[in-house]
Parts: structure tokens; sequence; C-alpha cells
């Protein structure tokens, strides 16, 4: 046991030290920051999310069933965020082979690797569930001190399901990965696959909130086999404690059965996954020569789409983006007719939000410095001014938006009726916004580097600079689509989204201008 | 091709790792950097390589200033760390190819070369596997055939024969030679003393930060062998 504490404490300063929490007080502070930012955006998420669906079930008196759904919601968006970062932390991470020559068990070794994620998943189940308690207790549903503590134990028990399911997820891709050889397209798929799954299951749960409401589904009829345990969580914190000590057992033995099944042949594992398979056959006539810039474009490209979690964390935005407006384009008839009954929004406006909200996901460049980590000396090394590596680093990430923005910017124009000058606005805004975000994050990068993280999925989904780029770059989306629809009032919205284009153009060539020097030199002090 | 003037770097918090280094490597010359652990070897050989900065004094390769023309600098010249960190993400012949480009190559020359050093180093049957796949050593040899192949004039290099067989450590030695019989030169840190005294034409000892000794290995060793001069020359220094 002391020895799993040992290796828990070393787990979890790992992920504080990728947060910027702790050492200097600059250094604490601005990661405190970034922590409070990312933690107020959720809560406002999922406050709002929870109190609006109250509300609603509130006046059917199945005020209950919000502990139901919000804490499946908790846990698909947990095993949405944390699959991945269970491949790249528990089956892989750069102290795997110091700490399997530890005097430790190796079940011990895994399950302290599993309490980081863990940890991560508390904080997903705490901002889903604890809002969902809030507005239970806001609609009549009762509270008090037996209830409070009932949900912040069934909120801590909750918490191990994504946490196993994450487990399963991230072996098993890890495995197939090993398996299928290290092509980029399959790791492409294998993440694509896996956000698919999810994202159905999400649907699905969205689908039966849908017919609940619609009173297609009796408040009393029985739960699918899948939303069992979620019931269990509801009644055990509206009153029984001996359902909610089941709840706690059940998912306290799934996750240490799972993590003993594992554990059996953990090193075995990880041997397996390590192992790569050969590359073909060597053509060295093959070898084409091409320019600095374009190899470090390359590089770019290679690193992106050759790492999931980095892939996974960034990319979500540019994959809605393109399905938006695909369906856009085939429900184009139900969208007007939706349109129609709901008379007087300011389409325009807000399509141009939502894809701005879009593009605000694909952060790509908040952790690309970081990610450099101990390679960074090649590029430091390379004869290229820093600031044109720099340049390329942020040109990588708009090229990469730029077919999903048009393709996603002419569905959504074409399907809502917007206008080809609107289209055309949409598109020029959204290519400024992604230029703009793509100089913001290298900016926060260069200014809250980590180097030497133990794995990518800590550079991607826990550094400062990655949450403060991404959230940052949310705020300025919501900022210019709160700005548009203030101007609609004096000009037209075409004029209103042109004028923020250029005013987005400004700011990306003044912040090109700070990269090109004080970001060089920032960038050769690292 | 390199002189080192004056050079010092001190630390944002104050720690001063190199202090006043005069130093200066002719064309056809190697010169061995050596001395104890935390000595300040490798963070001359980093900014030498143009790879950190540093507070004070002037360094040239070739002519060209590694501050006022940092691109000029870093074209003519290739730098090996200690611990040579790759692009896992890529294959062998990718991380080379990508070297290649950013050096401005020509394809036929890469070929050949990338041909050559291959097969002298043993690698070319591996080149097209991930680097994830590499061992310690392996790495080590595409990080020099990455720096082989663009024939630098001045070749920097962080202990280069840590994690070398002995075969591709007999192999590197003979390419030294090669680029100083072309008119390069080499700089290289080391701890193994005996290949130090062999090959290098010229022997540099900083100790504390300060260069203690400098001159022609005949001249440095005298009738001793270097392991005596190095630690006669670090515990007086240390007793002082």
């Amino acid at each position: 046991m002391k020895k799993f504490l040992v290796l828990t404490r070393v787990q979890l300063r790992a992920l504080l030290s990728t947060l910027r929490i702790g050492g200097s007080r600059k250094r604490a502070a601005s990661g405190w920051g970034a922590l409070a930012l990312a933690a107020g955006l959720c809560l406002y998420l999922s406050g709002f999310y929870s109190f609006a669906l109250g509300g609603q079930l509130a006046a059917l008196g199945a005020l209950d069933l919000l502990l139901l759904m919000m804490p499946a919601a908790a846990v698909a968006a947990g095993v949405l965020f944390t699959a991945l970062a269970a491949q790249a932390v528990v089956f892989s991470g750069r102290d795997s082979d110091l700490l399997l020559a530890l005097p430790v068990p190796a079940l011990t070794v895994l399950l302290s690797k599993t309490a980081a994620l863990y940890v991560e998943n508390l904080v997903f189940c705490l901002f889903f569930v604890l809002p969902a308690g809030a507005a239970r207790w806001w609609f009549g549903g009762g509270g008090g001190a037996a209830f409070a503590l009932r949900m912040v134990l069934g909120t801590v028990f909750l918490a191990l399901v994504p946490t196993v399911l994450a487990l399963g997820i991230g072996f098993l891709l890890g495995w197939l990965g090993a398996r299928l050889g290290s092509r980029r397209w399959i790791n492409l798929a294998l993440c694509v696959l896996t956000a698919g799954v999810v994202l159905l299951l999400v649907l699905r749960l969205n689908g039966a909130v849908s017919a609940l409401m619609a009173g297609e589904l009796g408040m009393d009829s029985d739960v699918p086999f899948w939303a069992l345990p979620f019931r269990f969580f509801q009644e055990g914190v509206c009153g029984s404690w001996g359902k909610l000590a089941l709840f706690g057992l059940g998912a306290l033995a799934l996750l240490l059965g799972a993590a003993a099944v594992l554990a059996g042949r953990y090193r075995q594992v990880l041997t397996g996954l390590k192992a790569r398979r050969r590359g073909g056959s060597l053509r060295l006539d093959r070898v084409q020569a091409a320019g600095p810039r374009r190899a470090v474009l390359r590089k770019e490209a290679a690193r992106y789409f050759g790492t999931p979690i980095y892939l996974m964390n960034t990319g979500l935005g540019l994959i809605l983006l393109p399905a938006a407006g695909i369906a856009a384009v085939v429900m184009k008839g139900r969208l007007q007719g939706l349109l129609a009954q709901m008379g007087g929004i300011p389409v325009p406006v807000l399509a141009a939000g939502t894809v701005l909200l879009c593009l605000s996901t694909a952060a790509v460049t908040g952790s690309s410095i970081s990610l450099e980590g101990k390679t960074l000396w090649i590029l430091r090394g390379a004869p290229l001014p820093a600031g044109e590596i720099l340049e390329v680093k942020a040109a990588f990430q708009v090229l990469i938006t730029a077919p999903c923005l048009l393709v996603g910017g002419a569905g959504i124009a074409w399907g809502l009726d917007l206008g080809w000058a609107m289209g055309a606005v949409l598109v020029l805004a959204g290519l400024a916004f992604s230029g703009f975000c793509a100089l913001f994050g290298l900016l926060v990068n260069l200014c809250f580097p980590r180097l030497d993280a133990i794995s990518d999925a800590a550079v991607v989904k826990q550094s400062a600079a990655a949450m403060i780029s991404t959230f940052a770059a949310m705020a300025a989306a919501a900022a210019c689509t709160l700005a548009a629809w203030g101007l609609t009032a004096l000009v037209s919205p075409e004029a209103a989204w042109g004028f923020l284009s250029l005013v987005l153009l400004a700011l990306c060539a003044a912040l090109d201008r700070w990269l090109a020097t004080q970001g060089a030199k920032r960038f050769l002090e690292l | 091709m390199l002189n080192i003037s004056h050079y010092t770097k001190t630390y944002p918090g104050g720690k001063t790792a190199v202090e006043d280094l005069t130093l200066h490597v002719s064309p056809g010359e190697i010169c061995g950097f050596i001395g104890r652990n935390g000595a300040g070897k490798t963070t001359t050989l980093r900014a030498v390589a143009g790879v950190m900065g540093f507070t004070e004094g002037t360094i040239t390769i070739a002519g060209r200033d590694v501050q006022k023309d940092p691109v000029g600098a870093k074209s003519v010249t290739a730098f090996l760390p200690d611990n040579p960190d790759l692009y896992e993400f890529m294959s062998g012949i990718e991380y080379v190819n990508f070297i290649a480009d950013l050096y401005a190559i020509p394809s036929k020359a890469r070929q050949e070369r990338i041909g050559r050093y291959g097969e002298a180093f043993g690698l070319t049957s591996d080149l097209g596997s991930p680097l994830a796949g590499y061992s310690h050593g392996m790495k080590q040899k595409l990080a020099l055939i990455s720096a082989l192949i663009r024939e630098p004039q001045l070749l920097i290099l962080d202990e280069p024969f840590v994690g070398l067989d002995p075969a591709a450590s007999h192999l590197l030695k003979g390419y030294l030679g090669d680029i100083c019989a072309r008119g390069g030169a080499v700089f290289f840190s080391t701890h193994v003393l005996e290949v130090a005294e062999k090959l290098c034409h010229t022997i540099a000892i900083i100790q504390d930060g300060r260069l203690i000794r400098h001159g022609p290995t005949a001249e440095v060793v005298g009738d001793g062998s270097l392991e005596d001069v190095f630690l006669g020359l670090t515990e007086r220094g240390e007793g002082q």
C-alpha cells in the first residue's frame, strides 16, 4: 500500500507539474489561472445544461431523471477525453521502463498510473454531476446534508466507471495499433472510430432525452441495459444508501478486476505494444528533395497525424465542421422548416459563430512547441530563422483547417440559404480566425512551454498552454459572435463579419510581428 | 574554422556556467574538449552550435558569427548532442531526408550519401522502420549519418562514442579524419581520455567554466598520459 501511495503521489505530481501548479509563484499563478479558466467554462456549460434540462424534467414530474442523464453524459465525456490518454499514459509513457524496474508488483504500477486517469475523470464527473444536484435542489427535488454527502460519494464512485472503460479502450487501441503497424492512417482510423462510437452513444442518450420530452417514453419505463448502473447511481444518491454502496462496490470491483487481468501480463503487454513492425524495403531512388520550409511543414504533418492523442484533442472540431456542412446540405428542407418555426433569430450571425466555435477547438499550435520536448535541439540547430519555423507551425494549423472550413462553410451557407456573399464572408472570417488562433496558440505555448512531460497526453490534454489556447479561442469566438450580433443593428451581417475579419487579420499581423521578433528570441531561449 | 572569443554564459538564475573562454580550432584539426561533469563542456558546445544563446563574447564558424548570422553559421555546421533524441513518429529514412531537406542537399547527392553511410554503419535495412523501435545505439548511428551527409565544415559532437559499438566507433574515427582531410574541423567532448589522446590534434581542458589548458596534444600530455595530466590539473584546481 505504501509503495502504491508513493507511486501515485509521483503520478499526481507529474499531472500537477504539467498544469504548472507548484514551483515559483508566477508559474503557480499561471497554472491556477488556466485551471480556473477551464473550470469556470466547464461549470458554466454543465450548469447551463443541467438547469435547462432540470426545468423541463421538473415540468414533466421526472426531476430525479436528471441524476441519471447527467452522470451518463459525464461518463461519455470522460471516456471520450481519457481513452486515448489511457493508451498514452498507462500503456506507454517515458517512465514505463523505470517503473517496471522497481521492486514493485506490476499491479501496483498499473494502479498508480490509473490513479492519474481517475483524477481526470473525477474532475469531469464533478463538473457534470454537482451542477445537476444543484439544479435538482433548485427545482424542489430536495437537498440537505445527507443528499450532498451521497452526491459527493456517488460522484467519487461514478468516476471509476469512465476510468475502467478508458482503460479497456486504451489497451485495445494500443494493442490494435501495435498489431496493425504504425501507419498513420491506422492511427487516424482508430481515433475516428473511437470518437464515432462515443459520439453515437451520446447521440443515443440525447435521443432518449428527446423521446422522454416528447412523451414517447413513459417515466417509469424500463431503462436500457447500458443505463442500469446510472439507475443505481440515481436511486442511491436520491436516498438509498444500500444502492449507493452497491454501485460503488460494483464500480470498484470492475476496476480492480480489469487492473488485475491487465497487470498479470502488464510487462508483456507493454513490450508487445512497444514492439514495432519493421518497415518495408527501402528504395533510395525514391528519396526526393524539398525546401526547408516544406520539410518543416511535412514534419508537422507527420507529428500531427502520427500522434493519436494530439489529433483527437485538436481535431474533433475539424471533423464536426464538414460534417455539419454536409448535414446542412442533406437536411436543407428540414432546417428551413425549423428556422421558419423559430423565426427572428439572427441566422447568419449564429452560423458564423458556430463555425468559429468549431475552429476554436482546433488548438494545434497550443501544444506544438511543448511536443518538440527533447527533440527541440533539431529545430534550434537547423539553418532556418526561428521566426520562419514558428510561421510554418502556424501555417500548418491554417492549412489543415482550410479544407474543413471550405466544405463546412459552403455547406452551412447553402443549407441555411445565407447567400453567396455571406458564404464568402463566413469562409474569410473562418480563415482569419483560424490564423489568429494559430498565432495566439504559439504565443501561449512560448510563454508556457512544457518540454519535459512524461507523455504526449500530458502536454496535449493537461498543459497550461493547451488549456489557455483552447479556452481563450472559445472566448474569442464568443466575443466575435456577440460583436457581430451588436453590429447587425447598424450594418448587414456580411458587413459585420467582414469588419470582424479585418480586425482579426490586423490581430494576426500584430501576433506575426511579435513571433518574428520576441517569439523567435523566446524560442531560442527555451 | 572555429573562433571562440571571451565567451561567457550566465544562466537566468545568475549561475555562470562558462566564463571568459577563448579557443581556436583550425581547419583540418580535431579538438578534444575534456572536463569533469558540470564543468561547462555541453554549455559551450551548445553555444557553438547556435542551440543556446550566450551572455558575452563572440563565436564565429568559418567567418560567420553565430549570433549575428545564425543561419549562415548553422548551414556549415553539424551538431550532435550527447543523447540525440530524434522524432519517434518518423522512420529512419524520413528523418534523414528531413535533415537533408533542411540543409538543401540535392536529391542525387543525398541518395548517394545516405546509401554510403547507411551501409557503412549497417543501418540500411532498418532505415524504413519507425524510429520508436530503434535502440540507443541505432539512434546514435542514425544521428551520425544525418550529420555526416551534410558534409559539414565544422562537426560538433557531445560524447559521440557513448552507445556506439566498437566497429561503429572505429568507423566514426575514420570519418572524423575524412572531414579534416577535406579542410573541415571537429570539436568534440569526451570522457574517454585514451580516445582523445590518440585522435585529437589539440586538447582543451575546462574546469568550473574556465579553460585551464589548451594546446597541441603532444604538448599538453608531455611525457605522461592525458589521464595523469587531466587528474593532476583538475585536482589541483579543486584544491585551490
